[in-house]
């Protein structure tokens, strides 16, 4: 995109030269940590518990990825997981977007007290062990369904779109209506094209959510490795690196030989944060534009 | 003026709607509406408040391997046990010091960021910043705590490595190690850590701008300042309103990770909140009905600050919750 | 469409998975059991699990802990869906309490020999209340204990520091920081960095390597926060935290806090940072057990060996006699167990007893005779250097060799066997010397010993021990004692650390006062529980 040649007066320069370098401050304190985790992950291990590694890895190996991707589970899991966040993403954002037009509806005769529904519940737990007996009495332990289901409509979600929608001229929805729409034509054809932003959002929030989540699986689908997630599966690597060595006097023996390879917290840290980012990191771009563009572009075209 | 902790369920009748129609004559228009939402308000009764029975824990002595009736009832003991204890004071100053902190800060550089995000011409920049600065949201606290430990490091820390060369300081600073500092490196840290990801909900909002506005604004003779202040702000005015009203119910619940990765026995006293007092003596010690306890008191504080910031809302004649 | 193609592919993995979840069809007998050690997952096929899976005809569908195990236990207890089999850890005895377990007594009677003979000296301290045997402990020593090449803890020295005073040998916590003193002060740089005198460990759970030294300073063996101390024929239990041993330990820690010797962010590191410090070779002296040190050495071994840490039997004073090293025990507090969700408990326990019995013992630690180790003319295990390098490849070990899976978390055999192997091939007596680092050697030859262990007393017998191993009931009075009083020690130990010389008696007032009300109920527990050991061991 080419960005229009206006007269650039004093006070541009100045909010230019503040924007850029700021943003680039903020580019640089952000970039570093990734840049860091990046290189503990392509790093020795044991090489990495002494510390002093910044940008780059001081003993290159690919070893910890091995370890780490070459458990039998990892792409079943991993497929899972797609599935999951794909479904998920999809289920929620459309549901969500639905009850949030209802809700924006200033006639709906409902839209108070099912708001407050909706409300109350960021607020309110019942706990752990009642959560288990209604996942376990709905048949939804060890179900792949657990994984969509509970989450569809989140109250949070659900404030935010309606937030947005309230925010879009009346007069766009008043017209279809006049034209003879329904209310679900309205919703499909008119608001949801939109809401293209905040759909972005709330879809970028629902995947990432489901695609980091392993709570659930530890809950309800742990004694089925079929339903593993992939984060559950890493979260198995990283809690049995301790035990990995073996017993600590292998681990000496092999010290003493100087030929060992081994695996500790830190290095599968670091490689599983690299590896559930790298996913989200090439599917951003897609949402990203919905949400950052040229000024040119405005969110009401089409 | 109604009473602010209550909000009216039912909408008053709408001007649209001509004459004096029965209630149930209005639904049967608005059967559509129902049918796109009822489902789901269903859904969210069966999967958020069937388990709400599990708070009658909080009034037994609940020990799991027993059914929920043959559990021993204790009243209020858990709660009079949690108000009398010290800790749970401090706990509160704590938590609510810190929740504050990352609520205010959090907000006002997320909201920066994305208009100094939405300043920038030059597209690819844009959003390769925009893409980076979030990046650091995925990295885990226990990652993210062991860089910040080794950058304010008294042993060769980058933090007092700069102010030790430009002479600011002569000897290096213990930063973690400063009980009243402790907060304010919480609530740095989790600027750092969040800032990019809080700022796409504001950039969602500002992609909706119409830029005939802006367009307005420039023929009215605004600087970009002006149009900012004029027109970008008071756009995404609502959703920061709702966030705010929103949030003032996770005062009491956030954090857990970062404090409990960054704390040190030094700063115990500042460091320690909610979440980790209620693992310590309630879920690790298998005090369930005790746990079930503070989670309800937390849930009853949050209610109460969130009907109380919807209701200043109202009366500011913002964007509000219900 | 691309969209149709995608939805075909979904429901295409949705298939698959479904298809794969059925074809699990089973011939063997199956087990489901939960272990509370976090394992990577079987790999569904190793060289030991195949011989075991041939012999005994049973599978084992195993589910490994991810997550906290509270949690975990909490719905387990509360749903009562149980596998067949579980360990728990300290939690075992609740499942105990909820009558989820099964008594093992006329099980291994009837159907477990080699049960009854390999655990026979250990039978009493199983039995609970009731008289019932609910858990087999992890480990059993059925014949005599083995040794190793380093002791369970000790005040451990930078071998710089030893070598250039000319191998001395450290009795009193004056002597150890004397020496440590006096090197920093001629070598106040090390590699170009700033020389680091003494760090000691004081992050969240693991602080008890700063918070446990009085006890040991006193003489005493890991026993936990509070010590059996024999008073006229009896265990009396005894709390150390304001003993004039910890008063004296802290005040040398604050003068040497003050003198710079002690790291100034000590108090302020996690246990990564602490690591970091150990394996740079520019710390002299810390205080810990040693697995939790293990990773420094490691590192050292490989990169720097002559900074690696050598670990003494360090006392208050000459008066005091040291009993630091544990007394052999067996965890009898847990164990696997087999629940009353097991519709066969005889096919479990046969099972059970097929894996504790010395061949199978040899099979999963050693291996296949022949291939994996070999004997030498008088019955002695070893291994030769190639099958050596097979077993120092950790990932060879677990996922093709598969022994780790019929070790950990399950019954296993500990200590020297009638043939004077040991179980554990890291563990065979003539190979302690023989297989240490060259820089090790150095040091063994200097004080004239072939282990580390050498410079410890052999433990003195204590009946009932530790004491940590006695679970205080969780939610209990005396448990939340314990938990403020962990926050106590959490408070004060870096204030008075920390203090100005002059601060230090003040400060060291303030924490006896916090701290001297919490131990009431904690020590009421223990005591009984010392006394029924006693009793019934």
């Amino acid at each position: 995109m080419k960005t229009r040649r206006i007269h650039r007066t004093k006070e541009d320069i100045i909010l230019d030269f503040v924007v850029y370098t700021s943003l680039i401050f903020l580019v640089i304190i952000t970039l570093y940590p990734f840049l860091n985790t990046l290189a503990v992950s392509f790093n020795d291990a044991l090489d990495s518990s002494k510390g002093g590694i910044y940008l780059w890895p001081r003993k290159f190996t690919l070893y910890n990825y091995r370890s780490l991707l070459s458990r039998q589970q990892i792409f079943h899991a991993s497929l899972i997981s797609v599935l999951r966040t794909v479904l998920s993403t999809l289920f929620c954002t459309f549901s969500t977007a639905m009850v949030a037009y209802t809700l924006s509806r200033k006639e709906f005769v409902f839209r108070k007290l099912f708001s407050f529904i909706y409300v109350l519940t960021m607020y309110i737990d019942g706990g752990l062990i009642p959560n288990y007996f209604l996942i376990r009495n709905l048949g939804l332990t060890n179900n792949f369904w657990v994984y969509v289901l509970p989450g569809l409509v989140t109250a949070f979600n659900l404030i935010v779109i309606r937030t947005y929608i309230n925010g879009l001229p009346e007069s766009l929805i008043e017209s279809a209506r006049v034209d003879g729409a329904g209310e679900f034509t309205i919703f499909t054809r008119i608001v949801l094209p939109l809401c293209k932003p905040v759909l972005a959002t709330i879809a970028l929030f629902v995947a990432v959510a489901n695609w980091n989540a392993w709570f659930d699986t530890f809950l309800y689908n742990s004694s089925n490795p079929q339903l593993s997630t992939l984060q559950y599966e890493l979260m198995k690597v990283l809690q049995s690196a301790n035990t990995m060595t073996g017993s600590l006097e292998q681990a000496l023996a092999q010290a003493a030989t100087g030929s060992m390879q081994t695996i500790t917290p830190r290095a599968i840290r670091a490689t599983m944060t690299v590896i559930v980012t790298v996913p989200i990191a090439v599917v951003y771009p897609f949402l990203q534009r919905y949400f950052v563009h040229g000024l040119t572009l405005g969110g009401l075209k089409e | 003026m109604k009473i602010p902790a209550m909000p009216r369920l039912f909408a008053k009748k709408t001007p649209t709607l001509a004459g004096k129609k029965s209630f149930w004559q209005t639904l049967m228009k608005q059967k559509v509406l129902l049918f796109m939402s009822l489902p789901f308000v269903i859904h969210v009764i069966i999967f958020k408040y069937i388990p709400i029975w599990g708070w009658v824990l909080a009034f037994q002595n609940y020990w799991p391997g027993k059914s929920i009736f043959d559990q021993i009832w204790v009243g209020f003991d858990n709660f009079k046990w949690l108000f009398r204890d010290p800790v749970f004071y401090q706990v509160l100053r704590n938590t609510l010091a810190m929740s504050i902190i990352q609520l205010a800060f959090g907000m006002v550089s997320s909201i920066i960021l994305a208009l100094i995000i939405n300043e920038v011409r030059l597209v690819f920049f844009k959003k390769t910043a925009q893409t980076i600065s979030y990046l650091p949201h995925f990295i885990s606290w226990v990652v993210a705590a062991n860089l910040i430990r080794d950058a304010l490091s008294t042993d060769g820390g980058i933090v007092n490595e700069i102010l030790l060369k430009l002479h600011i300081i002569k000897e290096p600073i213990m930063f973690l190690g400063i009980p009243q500092l402790f907060w304010w490196i919480i609530g740095a840290s989790h600027v750092w850590k969040e800032v990019g990801w809080g700022a796409i909900i504001y950039l969602a909002a500002i992609a909706s701008v119409d830029p005939n506005l802006y367009e307005a604004a420039t023929i009215d003779g605004a600087g970009r300042l002006r149009r900012i202040w004029h027109v970008t702000l008071p756009s995404i005015q609502p959703i920061i309103v709702i966030l705010l009203v929103m949030n003032m119910g996770y005062l009491l619940s956030s954090g857990f990770e970062q404090q409990y990765l960054l704390q040190n026995g030094r700063v115990i006293d500042y460091a320690r909140v909610f979440t980790i007092y209620e693992l310590d003596y309630g879920i690790k010690m298998m005090r369930y009905s005790f746990a079930t306890a503070v989670g309800i008191f937390r849930s009853v504080v949050s209610l109460v600050l969130v009907f109380g910031a919807n209701y200043v809302a109202k009366l500011l004649g913002q964007e509000r919750l219900l | 469409m691309r969209r149709r193609r995608l939805l075909l592919l979904l429901l295409m993995v949705l298939t698959v998975t479904a298809a794969s979840v059925m074809v699990s069809a089973q011939k063997t007998k199956t087990f489901t059991v939960f272990l509370s050690e976090p394992l990577p997952d079987y790999p569904g096929s190793t060289i030991v699990g195949d011989i075991i899976e041939k012999e005994t005809g049973v599978k084992l569908q195993r589910e490994y802990l991810v997550g906290d195990l509270e949690t975990k236990v909490g719905l387990m207890i509360a749903s009562g869906e149980l596998p067949d089999m579980l360990t728990a850890a300290h939690f075992t005895s609740l499942f105990k309490d909820a009558g989820m377990l099964i008594p093992l007594n006329d099980l291994v009677e009837k159907h477990a020999p080699n049960i009854k003979r390999l655990y026979a000296k250990h039978w009493e301290q199983l039995k609970q209340e009731d008289g019932n045997v609910y858990w087999l402990p992890i480990q059993a020593i059925p014949y005599d204990t083995d040794d190793s090449r380093y002791p369970e803890l000790g005040f451990f020295i930078n071998k710089k520091v030893l070598k250039e005073a000319g191998w001395p040998k450290i009795k009193t916590l004056d002597e150890y920081f004397e020496l440590i003193e006096n090197y920093m002060k001629k070598h106040p740089r090390i590699n170009g960095e700033r020389t680091i005198g003494y760090v000691t460990l004081f992050d969240s759970w693991r602080s008890f390597a700063t918070t446990n030294v009085p006890q040991h300073l006193l003489g005493y063996p890991n026993e936990g926060e509070f010590v059996p101390v024999l008073e006229a024929g009896k265990f009396v239990v005894r709390q150390y935290h304001t003993s004039n041993a910890a008063k004296a330990y802290y005040q040398k820690l604050n003068e040497m806090y003050n003198k710079g010797v002690v790291d100034k962010e000590t108090f302020v590191l996690n246990y990564d940072q602490y690591i970091e410090k150990l394996s740079s070779g520019r710390v002299l002296g810390t205080f810990n057990q040693y697995w939790q040190v293990q990773e420094a050495q490691q590192i050292l071994l490989r990169d720097d060996p002559e900074s690696i840490f050598i670990p003494f039997p360090v006392v208050l004073d000459e008066t005091i006699e040291e009993y630091q090293r544990d007394v052999p025990y067996i965890q009898a507090t847990q164990g696997l167990a087999i629940t009353t969700a097991c519709k066969d408990p005889v096919g479990a326990i046969k099972f059970l007893d097929y894996l504790i019995r010395e061949e199978t013992q040899h099979l999963v630690q050693w291996g296949i005779k022949g291939q994996h180790y070999e004997v030498d003319e008088n019955g002695h295990f070893y291994r030769t250097e190639e099958q050596l390098k097979l077993f120092r490849d950790p990932d060879w070990v677990r996922d093709v060799f598969g022994g780790p899976y019929f070790y950990n978390s399950f019954p296993n055999l500990r200590g020297i066997d009638k043939n004077g192997n040991s179980f554990m091939p890291d563990r065979q007596p003539h190979l302690i010397y023989a297989d240490s680092h060259e820089s090790e050697k150095e040091v063994m030859d200097a004080y004239g010993i072939k282990a580390f262990t050498e410079f410890y007393n052999k433990p003195r017998p204590r009946k009932y021990y530790p004491l940590w191993t006695i679970t205080i009931p969780a939610g209990s009075p005396a448990h939340i004692e314990q938990t403020r009083m962990k926050d106590v020690l959490n408070a004060y130990v870096p204030r008075m650390v920390m203090s100005r010389t002059r601060d230090f008696e003040k400060v060291w007032a303030e924490y006896v006062k916090a701290i001297s009300p919490l131990m009431k109920e904690q020590i009421k527990v223990y005591q009984e529980q010392i006394d029924w050991r006693m009793e019934n061991w």
